[in-house]
């Protein structure tokens, strides 16, 4: 599904002592399959951009359309168009609260009104799709999950609306390593096998750079930058100016550059970095 | 015998932990566990999820009395009700989340808290109060109220919480796993200053750019400590790591590659710029 | 828009005006006998001059007025309820208007807005009591206000750390309801649309994670505060002294003063 913002501007308590503006006339195109990262400072807008592009909030102006559907339209019922971008929030599973996991998961497919049948088969579907064995976890009180196991559940409850649109806000965020590896892992395959489009939200540098082709960086409600990941992700001053540090591996060869090496800057992979680095350092001249 | 007369130290005698539970077959969250943390040490615990790093936590301050061995601090038994506020006041305590930590509507009057509770004199409680803010650098926001201000803020607030009650010891557990990169770095800062000053620090993590800058590491794995020792010793250790689920930082693993690739680099370079430091001498020389 | 935006009750504004400075326990008893006075105020003359008293006091707050009466919302049912019912259902004076079974009489009506004017002014005095004083002031204040009650073993001290605690808390827990409810709409939640039984249905779904949040946080806010060396209020000290400056003298006398005269303004004029 191709989501397109335009002249986004989002605006909270207008007219409060606290009045903020959150989104300042953003206009942005998500095509179907893309796996894009959201990017910028805390307080730049992330979540609220995302809360626009899935219809919880309403734009102080400018629209969001779906394949081509306002989803802003105020005449229209809506509540159905917008439910297919699935938005995983910041700690998920803060939002479960059935007795066991297949019932939190049924949740969302029933309150669209699907008969018995097709809200288990989707329960099913969605546990395997995050990689919890559904012999296993089906009947377990989502209050006795791990962490990690917490969020993936909570993570299945979206899926199992087949939402067109995957939104993840920081869903990594306060994980163990191996929570956070078995998620991005899971996160992967639904972008490669099911191609989801996705947009991911991460303030780890790292993260993205492993997993997004395309990334948006926000600051103050505004872009500052958008482009291929290692296109945005090779100029150290223009995204200091987004707030917005290199990866490590990036910010190492920068250094490097500096000190008058001549090595690329948009390398991700370690190897690869290593592999450069080693032959400068036989080979080259400084 | 004077509490006086003893080396300060937390002195860890085969300790055991048993959570109170109605199931027939007791879950041990801790396994004699024999440990000594010197005054000035700087000790960091790792491992997963449920491997018993929280509960260790709250063994060192008598949150928790071990099921079985002891906890000394500073030659306290801290199963000795008597000693209970002696103890609490020489270990303090900063949990994860800031949100629920911080009891002041004001967040001076939050630091004031502690101080307040061991009937100090009111004007030696503000004294107190204004020295730990300027310590953690957060005398701007004395009359803010703590929920306007941001994760790493709010974390600081806390520490300057347990700071002004002259602690020797402070216990962190996960203080920035729920905070951006930002605030982490403020904690980090924070606690490094503390440290560089004499309080011992207690730091649990998840992170191992965070361990690498402690003195000491303590893997625990399943209740049972699998490792001890200076954090280039845990580098070498790749089978345990694995186990564990430890990754070692970008940095650290990029290092490891360009040494195999012939670079003569030290075997343990922290951080990333230590690693372009050495990197760029170790090409002049040549 | 967030709940908090909504609620304006228990959400201090800092400032440096004459009411910000006052003690606590001045304001809170000038609060009480405005309320109190307001039930002795039966003629409109008595109205006007306690309208005029409770304006010259929002002047002195400092508080833009359109920022007060947003409080009035969450109570305006409420409000109108209680005006409608006066209006129908009082028995006194000439009918004026007429329509089947339903009788509006002028005594009723002149009843009616009283009532509702005194509602409104109740709720006004308390929003602007907690809007210019800290809620740690205020739990403070009255915590040494009543701390006589001691004696007769009623726990003030731990009432008023209650108290500190609810209101420290109120703003995250609307925040967090805010995100609950939004992650709840995005699974299709019935919370804004359907009858009230599915909307009930859905509320559920809020409920629960709020409950089970607001208990995790209970708990880690106990560890954190036994580690804080909290034990009650028993030799426990506080930072701050509270002293009772000159002007607290003069507002307790001014208010006493007007207070005496709204009175005397409702006596002596005829309606």
């Amino acid at each position: 599904m191709r989501i397109e913002a335009e002249h986004l501007t989002y605006i909270y308590g207008p007219g409060l002592p606290w009045e903020k503006r959150a989104l300042d006339d953003v206009s942005l195109r998500i095509e179907e399959g893309e796996f894009v990262g959201l990017v910028g400072e805390t307080g730049s807008g992330k979540s609220t951009l995302v809360q626009l592009l899935n219809g919880i909030l309403r734009p102080t102006s400018g629209r969001v359309l779906l394949d081509g559907v306002d989803l802003t339209d105020r005449r229209k019922p809506i509540w159905k168009a917008r439910l297919q971008v699935g938005l995983v929030f910041q700690f998920p599973e803060s939002q479960l609260f059935a007795e066991t996991v297949a019932e939190d998961i049924a949740f969302g497919p029933r309150n669209l009104g699907l008969s018995q049948q097709e809200v288990s088969k989707r329960v099913e579907e969605s546990l395997l799709k995050v990689g919890l064995e559904p012999a296993l976890f089906r009947q377990r009180s989502p209050f006795t999950l791990s962490g990690g196991e917490k969020r993936l559940v909570a993570i299945a409850g979206i899926l199992a609306m087949w939402p067109r649109v995957l939104i993840v806000d920081e869903v990594t965020a306060g994980l163990d390593p191996r929570g956070k590896r078995d998620i991005l892992t899971r996160i992967k395959l639904l972008h490669r096998n099911e191609r989801a489009t996705v947009i991911m939200i991460s303030h780890d540098m790292d993260e993205i750079v492993s997993l997004v082709e395309r990334v948006v960086v926000l600051k103050s409600g505004r872009i500052c930058r958008q482009g291929q990941t290692t296109e945005v992700f090779s100029d150290e001053e223009s995204l200091a100016g987004c707030g917005i540090r290199l990866p490590t591996i990036p910010q190492i060869l920068s250094s490097l550059v500096k000190a008058g090496w001549r090595l690329p800057v948009s390398i991700f992979d370690v190897r690869e970095a290593a592999r450069l680095i080693a032959q400068e350092y036989h080979h080259g001249t400084v | 015998m004077t509490y006086e007369d003893v080396t300060p130290k937390i002195v860890l005698q085969g300790v055991s932990y048993c959570y109170p539970d109605s199931t027939a077959s007791p879950v041990y969250a801790l396994s004699s566990l024999t440990l000594e943390v010197k005054a000035g040490d700087f000790l960091c615990i790792l491992g997963p999820n449920g491997s018993g790093k929280s509960t260790l936590g709250r063994l060192f301050n008598a949150l928790l009395i071990p099921t079985e061995g002891s906890v000394q601090v500073d030659g306290m038994d801290t199963r000795n009700t008597a000693l209970l506020w002696t103890i609490r006041t020489r270990v303090g305590m900063i949990f994860q989340n800031p949100d629920n930590q911080i009891v002041g509507t004001i967040v001076e009057e939050d630091i004031a808290f502690g101080l307040e509770n061991l009937g100090i004199p009111p004007n030696e409680i503000r004294a107190r109060v204004d020295w730990a803010m300027e310590k953690v650098g957060i005398s701007t926001y004395a009359k803010h109220p703590p929920n306007l201000l941001s994760g790493g803020q709010k974390q600081r607030v806390a520490i300057a919480g347990v700071l002004a009650m002259k602690p020797s010891y402070i216990v962190l557990d996960e203080p920035t796993s729920l905070l951006d990169p930002q605030g982490r770095e403020e904690v980090l800062r924070t606690i490094q200053e503390l440290h560089s000053e004499g309080i011992t620090l207690i730091l649990i993590t998840h992170r191992m750019e965070e361990a690498m800058l402690a003195c000491r590491l303590l893997v625990l794995e399943k209740g049972k400590l699998a490792f001890l020792g200076i954090p280039a010793q845990l580098v070498e250790e790749d089978e345990l790591r694995r186990h564990a689920h430890l990754d070692l930082p970008l940095a650290i693993r990029l290092a490891q590659l360009l040494r195999e690739k012939g670079i003569p680099l030290p075997p343990f370079l922290p951080r990333p710029e230590e690693l372009v430091r050495t990197l760029c001498a170790l090409k002049r020389s040549t | 828009m967030a709940l908090s935006d909504v609620v304006t009750l228990g959400q201090y504004i800092p400032g440096n005006s004459l009411l910000h400075r006052l003690d606590p326990r001045t304001k809170f008893l000038a609060a009480i006998t405005l309320t109190i006075l307001l039930f002795f105020v039966t003629k409109l003359t008595g109205y006007i001059f306690f309208l005029v008293l409770f304006l010259a006091v929002v002047t002195a707050s400092g508080i833009p007025l359109r920022f007060l009466l947003r409080g009035l919302r969450p109570i305006l049912f409420l409000i109108l309820f209680t005006f409608i019912v006066q209006a129908l259902f009082s028995q006194e004076g000439n009918v004026i208007l007429q329509w089947g079974f339903l009788v509006i009489r002028d005594a009723g009506l002149w009843k009616a807005f009283f009532m509702s004017f005194r509602l409104t002014l109740l709720v006004l005095v308390t929003t602007l009591l907690t809007l210019v004083t800290s809620p740690i002031d205020l739990t403070d204040g009255l915590d040494r206000l009543f701390s006589f009650l001691h004696v007769l073993r009623i726990p003030v001290h731990e009432i008023a750390m209650m108290m500190t605690i609810a209101l420290r808390f109120i703003p995250t827990l609307l925040d967090e309801t805010d995100t609950i409810v939004k992650a709840q709409i995005s699974r299709g939640a019935p919370l804004d649309r359907g009858n009230i039984f599915r909307r009930l249905r859905g509320f559920v779904a809020v409920l629960i994670p709020l409950f089970v949040s607001a208990f995790r946080r209970a708990d880690e806010l106990a560890q954190a505060m036994e580690s804080r060396c909290y034990r009650g209020g028993e030799g426990r000290t506080r930072m701050r002294a509270m002293v009772l400056h000159w002007t607290d003298l003069w507002t307790a006398l001014v208010a006493l003063a007007l207070g005496l005269v709204t009175l005397a303004f409702n006596w002596l004029a005829v309606p």
